[in-house]
């Protein structure tokens, strides 16, 4: 808890459930786990904001919900993607991945300038 | 999941959504307390880092994309609440709104069936109206030339099928005749309008080899080995015993016989018009159809049908036709043409609604202005009701409602207050468009199909909403910028001057709307009295009319013979105690208006030619203007006399400025003697009498705006054996009925038709103008009443608004009348304003009403300043009451008031 978290940019949560979703059916709980423990605790996801999420890209098509039988054995709503949601993850990620390379690349030109 | 499921399924979401966020923070307190914490600091933990539950929810609510559903219903709700309270206001809006759209979708239902909707026949739009008629094309009066049409038949690439198409009344039965309608056509009914007769057949080919002359049409030979075939109507079909046994049956139309060889099926009509003889309001449809040849030397009263052949414009059938007829012309000597005629070819849907579409535009436009100005009156009532309610907004808005939202829910009152007028309108429509189809003195064809379809049921719902958009925009654009107003601003300050400005502008758009339909109106009226005192010009009253039917044995005499029979049959009438005059008549034919000395024109008028017993000046009561009318000698006299009538005489205005200087002139007619009946004679004009507006083909068809000049000649040269009698008496004709008919029928084969007294006739001919006036003058009458509540009500309302200034102005000194002349100058203003703004629309909008008119220009000054001041008067009692109240206050209590 040394660093402080990373803010979340705009839009880019989505991209995180889609990612995270795409290794199995999953239910909301585990995917606010799995995205903390996969940034190793450095993203800032408020768990609320992932319901909202979770259920835009349900009533979207991204994601199809259905309620199963958790490890715990009480009943959860598990979530599974689509192929449209593979489609969305696949674009999303291109873009992002685009973006933040000319961002970089940007930043590192301008230090160059100031120097 | 589509969304509607979502919305219907909302409950089971709203238990999952539950179930899913107690099951993630049921997780994170078991890992929390795993962890190591307490109980407590593990629930508060887990709660704090899912942040706000609630809200959680809202936002996945909102992800469901129904929330404006929910949040509609809710508008919805409070909406009908609002309504349900402020019950007076409710009650007027959806009753004004309801009268406005009740009365155009009555309008729209009656334009959909008459305008809108296809004719009954196979492929319609092929159906072409063809007739040549007088250049100026004043006249509604068609002919058929048989020379023209033999050579289109022969020669036109355009058509499938051309046919004639002649209607008349005629009789049916030797012994006990009854009056029909018939129709007669040279093709067959399948070829022409693509409908075949439900039992029995169809005109052959070999029908129209021999087929009989059509009546009506003047023709040089007549074949008495015709074999004429008649097709039934359903109804006569029915009426005559309906068994299919009377399929080759003979029946005897006139002095002809036919052979019944069909049936129609029941829900045909024929394009006709509604026979005149038997008076308006009478059946349009024909009884029976008949084949019928048409000679080259046939000519008449008539038409001709043409079913063009797929894909040709009828630009294109026009061409073709012209190009023929004029070729026709060339070889014809110049008496025997149809010089000064003009071809015409319109689509037969044209032909049908014809004058009726000019009517039902003008009462539309009416009805149209009659919900604009209920709109405005609403209008007005909302805006004062918005800026009452400001204070209601402020807290809304300071409670975090959005402009939108705001806007949405004065949608949705209005939208509710336009539903509760729309289907009140829809149940007012319905009940107008039935007692329209019901009612018989309405002069419009296939008005009686008028129904509350889907189309017209799409209209209301449109004009519905429409409405409510109104409502709801333009107090919005009034008190605009106040919208989200302040609460620090107390309900009794001065309005602000825009809120000012839209009442001014309120009223001044009531007025000018109000103006337009009662300009209409005032127009409409005058046309009426016009035509009515034309009517009385005839004096038609105590005079009997009737057809007499002469038997065959009387139509077979020599032409001395006839004339003496009618002699003696008139002066057997005019024997009868109280009897006055007595005459026969007839209308033969219609020929281009020609004098001598003046060039024949291009446009030259189609008059119609009557053949007059010489008593039918004393008859008829129609007046002498110049010259003299026909004595006994005037009846052999060479060359031939005739007698014009006014109209006639002004046809030559340009070159013959005093239409009295045409006496004695020659004019020129197809009178000629019976051996070269294609001739055309030299015939003196010897008198002028008044135009009575005789009309097509009956005696009196007062309203036709289209009348033609016409020409008396005496019955010598064309002895008549029957015809149209005209009998006045010094009492009341109907004691002499039986007497005179008793003197017809000893005529052997002789029989009284058509019985009918000219006053009454003169009155059923007027009934559809008068329905019109009376429709545009409800309408008109409407209009000013709403125009009357609405201007009240505005003023009314700025005087209210006004209390503490007219308060401070007493206290300061002015006297009562200065506050009287103050309001009532502003109310003046306002009024001109919008009398100007309501005539200059008028005036521009009189293209429209101007095809409606008779005898009355669009821009008659008398109507315009009648309506105006009509307008004005109603305007200052309008704002009487105000005022008074204004005048009236007590300046402490007005001061202190708020």
């Amino acid at each position: 808890m040394a660093l402080p978290k990373s803010q979340l940019p705009q839009g880019t949560l989505d991209m995180l459930i889609l990612r995270v979703v795409a290794l199995g059916p999953i239910h909301g709980y585990a995917i606010a786990q799995r995205i903390r423990h996969i940034s190793r605790d450095g993203l800032q996801v408020m768990q609320g904001s992932l319901y909202p999420a979770l259920h835009r890209l349900e009533n979207k098509g991204r994601l199809v919900a259905e309620w199963q039988e958790s490890d715990t054995g009480r009943e959860a709503k598990f979530y599974r993607r689509t192929p449209k949601g593979r489609a969305q993850l696949r674009a999303e990620t291109a873009n992002w991945t685009r973006l933040s390379k000319k961002i970089a690349l940007f930043l590192r030109a301008a230090e160059g300038e100031t120097a | 999941m589509k969304w509607w499921e979502r919305l219907v399924q909302r409950h089971r979401l709203e238990r999952e959504l539950d179930a899913e966020l107690r099951f993630h923070c049921e997780q994170q307190v078991k890992a929390n307390l795993r962890d190591g914490m307490s109980e407590g600091e593990a629930r508060r933990r887990a709660l704090a880092e899912f942040g706000g539950l609630e809200q959680v929810k809202e936002e996945c609510r909102d992800a469901r994309g129904t929330r404006w559903v929910d949040e509609t219903a809710q508008d919805l709700r409070y909406a009908f609440r609002l309504l349900v309270k402020e019950r007076s206001f409710t009650l007027v809006a959806a009753a004004t709104l309801a009268i406005g759209i009740g009365a155009n979708t009555a309008m729209f239902s009656v334009i959909e069936s008459v305008l809108l909707e296809p004719l009954p026949y196979r492929d319609p739009e092929r159906l072409v109206w063809i007739s040549e008629k007088d250049a100026a094309a004043t006249s509604s009066l068609a002919l058929v030339f048989g020379d023209d049409l033999e050579a289109w038949r022969s020669r036109s690439e355009s058509f499938a099928a051309l046919s004639v198409l002649l209607t008349g009344d005629a009789t049916m039965g030797a012994d006990e005749p009854v009056q029909v309608r018939v129709a007669c056509l040279s093709e067959s009914l399948t070829r022409v309008f693509g409908v075949a007769p439900v039992i029995g057949r169809d005109f052959l080919p070999q029908d129209f080899e021999h087929a009989p002359q059509a009546p009506g049409l003047r023709a040089s030979a007549e074949n008495r080995s015709d074999t004429g075939v008649a097709v039934l109507s359903d109804r006569l079909f029915r009426r005559l015993g309906g068994h299919p046994r009377l399929l080759g049956e003979p029946v005897q139309i006139g002095n002809v016989r036919y052979a019944i060889v069909g049936v129609l099926p029941p829900s045909y009509r024929l394009p006709v018009a509604p026979s005149l003889q038997l008076g308006v309001g009478a059946r349009t449809d024909v009884d029976l159809v008949l084949n019928a040849t048409v000679g080259r030397a046939s000519r008449g009263p008539g038409a001709v049908l043409g079913r063009l052949k797929p894909g040709v414009r009828i630009d294109t059938a026009f061409a073709e036709l012209e190009g023929i007829r004029q070729a026709a012309n060339q070889s014809r000597t110049k008496d025997e043409t149809s010089a000064g005629l003009r071809l015409q070819v319109i689509s037969l849907h044209d032909h049908v609604v014809g004058g009726a579409r000019r009517v039902l535009l003008v009462l539309w436009a009416s009805v149209g202005f009659v919900l604009l100005i209920g709109c405005v009156n609403i209008v007005s009532l909302l805006l004062a009701r918005s800026i009452a309610r400001q204070r209601e907004t402020a807290i809304r808005t300071a409670l975090g409602a959005g402009r939108w939202r705001l806007v949405r829910q004065m949608l949705a009152e209005n939208m509710v207050l336009a539903l509760a007028g729309g289907l009140g309108g829809v149940a007012l429509g319905y009940a107008v468009v039935r007692l329209l189809t019901q009612t018989s003195a309405i002069d419009v064809p296939r008005l009686p199909d008028a129904t509350l379809n889907g189309k017209v049921l799409l209209f209301s719902a449109a004009v519905c909403a429409m409405s409510g958009i109104v409502l709801s925009v333009m107090p919005a654009l009034g008190s605009g910028a106040n919208l989200g107003g302040s609460l620090k601003t107390s309900a009794g300050t001065t309005p602000s001057a825009r809120v000012r400005r839209w009442h001014s502008a309120l009223v001044i758009c009531e007025l000018a709307l109000a103006l337009i339909p009662l300009t209409g109106a005032g127009l409409m009226l005058r046309s009426l009295w016009q035509v009515r005192s034309e009517g009385a010009a005839l004096t038609p009253h105590r005079v009997l009319a009737a057809r007499i039917e002469s038997g065959p044995a009387q139509s077979a005499l020599a032409p001395s013979d006839k004339l003496r029979h009618g002699d003696q049959l008139l002066a057997e009438i005019e024997s009868l105690p109280g009897v006055r005059a007595a005459a026969l008549w007839s209308v033969t034919f219609g020929f281009p208006a020609r004098i001598s000395g003046v060039p024949q024109r291009e446009s030259a008028a189609v008059a119609m030619w009557f053949n007059v017993s010489p008593r039918y000046r004393e008859a008829s009561g129609v007046r002498l203007l110049a010259g003299r009318w026909f004595t006994e000698r005037d009846r052999t006299a060479t060359p031939p006399v005739v007698v014009v009538s006014e109209r006639f005489a002004r046809s030559f205005s340009a070159d013959l400025p005093n239409p009295e200087s045409i006496v004695g002139r020659t004019t020129f007619g197809p009178l000629a003697p019976p051996e070269a009946p294609d001739r055309v004679a030299p015939m003196t004009i010897i008198g002028v009498v008044s135009d009575f507006r005789s009309g097509r083909l009956g005696i009196l068809q007062p309203d036709d705006a289209n009348a033609l000049p016409q020409v008396f000649f005496p019955d010598a040269l064309r002895p008549m054996a029957g015809g149209e009698l005209l009998v006045r008496t010094a009492s009341s004709p109907l004691g002499l009925l039986p007497s005179i008919r008793s003197i017809v029928h000893s005529r052997p084969g002789a029989r009284l038709m058509a019985v009918r007294q000219l006053d009454a006739q003169l009155s059923a001919a007027l009934a559809p103008r008068r329905f019109n006036t009376l429709l545009i003058g409800a309408f008109a009458t409407i209009a000013l009443l709403l125009t009357m509540l609405g201007v009240s009500g505005v003023l009314q309302y700025a005087v209210a608004q006004r209390t503490q200034e007219i308060g401070l102005r007493l206290a300061l000194g002015a006297r009562q009348a200065d506050i009287l002349r103050m309001i009532l100058l502003h109310t003046v203003l306002l009024v001109v304003a919008g009398v100007a703004i309501g005539v200059g629309a008028s005036a521009a909008l009189s293209k429209l009403i101007g095809g409606v008119l008779y005898g009355v220009a669009p821009t008659d000054p008398t109507a315009y300043v009648a309506v105006t001041l009509l307008l004005v008067a109603v305007a200052v009692v309008a704002a009487y009451v105000p005022a008074r109240r204004a005048m009236h206050l007590d300046p402490m209590v007005a001061l202190r008031r708020d």
